[in-house]
């Protein structure tokens, strides 16, 4: 594990070096702001960047994240629960699924404006298919043997779905989380770049305006190492709690 | 008495023919009897039918002991370890966390598991596996004991430790045994009583008496009365496997 650290970690600072070499020798900073230039930005922009900015997008993050994971545990156990809720949704979803929300994005700044509300909504639309459909699929991959097994012990439909079936969906929820988060941080920014007057996308647009590369790019270091963050979180959980994943 | 088939007939729903008709036998409390039959026979069905999976269309199951259903596969939860699977029944009927922790540590301790009560599943052996089932199955607080082809996927040197561990714990336990089995060598070695089933459908046992002692060892399966009876037991089975 240790050894393939490293070889990532090479070809990452290998990737970053002629990046910075290609940058000083084109030396067009709007075009091709190097890696160097980018940091120093966002360290000079600092107290919008963080202060003003970044709480306003990972708001919209955190709380389109949560609320998709929300409605998603809910469809996914009546889906579940009830043959008719399934056969209604789960053609629906898949269907569904292949929308590409950044292209309606702009639909939810027609129906609500440069708001935080359209904003969180394309998140929230961006992600909670995946989910819905990864918990729906662990849900019902739980074992029939397992459950008459609980049967004969006398367990009710409730401790069934406690001990059981929640158990057997859980890594696949967390396969989900990780699968989705990057794109909730992604339609965070780019619904700021379609209607906000905040955000690190706004940001970012805003600078492409006044032809300044370091600081187009700074946002997205930011951007960035959030989604990373959130996913050395959910790796941490996982490796805790989802490593009977082979097992079920 | 312990348990009783009356007049018993079953059949699956999408299936046109009865697995069992008009079946009767009865079972005496704190024995050991052995259900043998090739497969598809019924005898897993009449397994079912006991633990209340299924119901019979006719005829009555009388149950008088309470059942502890420990099937084929271990099917111990992945996701608890060895404590906590002993604990799932008492989670189950709500016995207090003190209670069934110190509930759960005698039965570790009575299936020879001290010291691994907080391993997972996949850090123990087929035959350790087997064992945690075997507590699982005893923590139901059951008189009687349903054990479906418990040894059939452990490798033939574990199977045969397992057999006689087994007869330990009947000794010890003064439980009632029902097994399912296929294999000969264990229904003789196991069991004081062998119901064969036979025929489609099954409509009576064939009852075959072990004329072996409660502390039997294997070398007493080389007595001739007992290889006459294995004999017999394999050609009655031979009859009714289709190949």
């Amino acid at each position: 594990m240790k050894k393939r650290h490293l070889a990532a970690s090479i070809l990452a600072i290998v990737i970053l070096v002629l990046w910075q070499l290609l940058a000083m020798k084109v030396n067009i900073p709007h075009i091709i702001p190097s890696p160097v230039a980018i940091v120093k930005k966002t360290w000079e922009l600092r107290e919008t960047l963080f202060l003003v900015q970044l709480p306003v997008t990972l708001y919209t993050i955190v709380v389109g994240f949560l609320i998709s994971v929300g409605i998603s545990l809910v469809l996914a156990t009546a889906m579940e629960e009830f043959e008719v809720v399934e056969a209604m949704f789960y053609p629906v979803l898949v269907v569904t699924q292949t929308i590409p929300v950044m292209c309606i994005s702009p639909l939810f700044v027609l129906w609500f404006g440069y708001t935080q509300t359209a904003r969180i909504i394309a998140v929230v639309l961006a992600t909670f298919f995946a989910i819905t459909l990864n918990v729906f699929d662990g849900l019902k991959r739980t074992d029939v043997r397992k459950i008459e097994l609980m049967q004969t012990i006398g367990a009710s439909a409730l401790q069934i779905f406690l001990h059981v079936k929640v158990p057997t969906a859980l890594p696949m929820f967390l396969t989900a989380l990780k699968m989705t988060l990057p794109w909730a941080v992604i339609d965070a920014a780019v619904a700021e770049w379609l209607g906000a007057n905040e955000g690190l996308g706004y940001f970012s647009k805003r600078m492409i305006s006044t032809m300044d590369g370091p600081a187009v790019f700074a946002p997205v270091l930011i951007l960035t190492i959030i989604a990373l963050m959130g996913m050395a979180i959910l790796n941490l959980i996982d490796k805790k709690v989802g490593i009977y994943r082979s097992e079920v | 008495m312990a348990l009783k088939f009356k007049n018993v007939t079953f059949r699956y729903e999408d299936e046109p023919d009865c697995i069992m008709e008009n079946l009767s036998f009865e079972i005496e409390k704190g024995g050991l009897t052995s259900f043998i039959g090739a497969s598809g026979c019924g005898k897993s069905t009449a397994f079912r039918l006991i633990n209340g999976l299924l119901t019979p269309q006719e005829g009555e199951i009388i149950c008088e002991e309470k059942c502890g259903y420990m099937p084929q596969h271990d099917l111990l939860f992945p996701w608890k370890n060895v404590e906590q699977n002993v604990m799932i029944p008492l989670v189950v009927q709500k016995v207090a966390k003190a209670k069934r922790k110190a509930m759960a540590a005698e039965l570790i301790s009575r299936v020879g598991l001290e010291g691994c009560e907080k391993k997972y599943p996949k850090e123990l052996s087929g035959g350790m596996r087997q064992r945690v089932a075997f507590a699982r199955t005893l923590s139901t607080g059951a008189n009687m004991l349903l054990l479906d082809e418990p040894f059939s996927a452990l490798d033939s040197i574990t199977r045969v430790s397992m057999q006689e561990w087994l007869l330990e714990q009947w000794r010890a336990l003064d439980k009632t045994i029902l097994l399912v089995t296929h294999d000969v060598d264990e229904a003789v070695f196991l069991s004081e009583r062998i119901l064969v089933f036979t025929g489609h459908p099954v409509k009576q046992l064939m009852e075959i008496p072990v004329p072996l002692p409660k502390d039997r060892t294997r070398s007493m399966l080389l007595r001739p009365e007992i290889i006459k009876l294995k004999e017999e037991l394999i050609k009655v089975l031979r009859q009714e496997a289709t190949l």
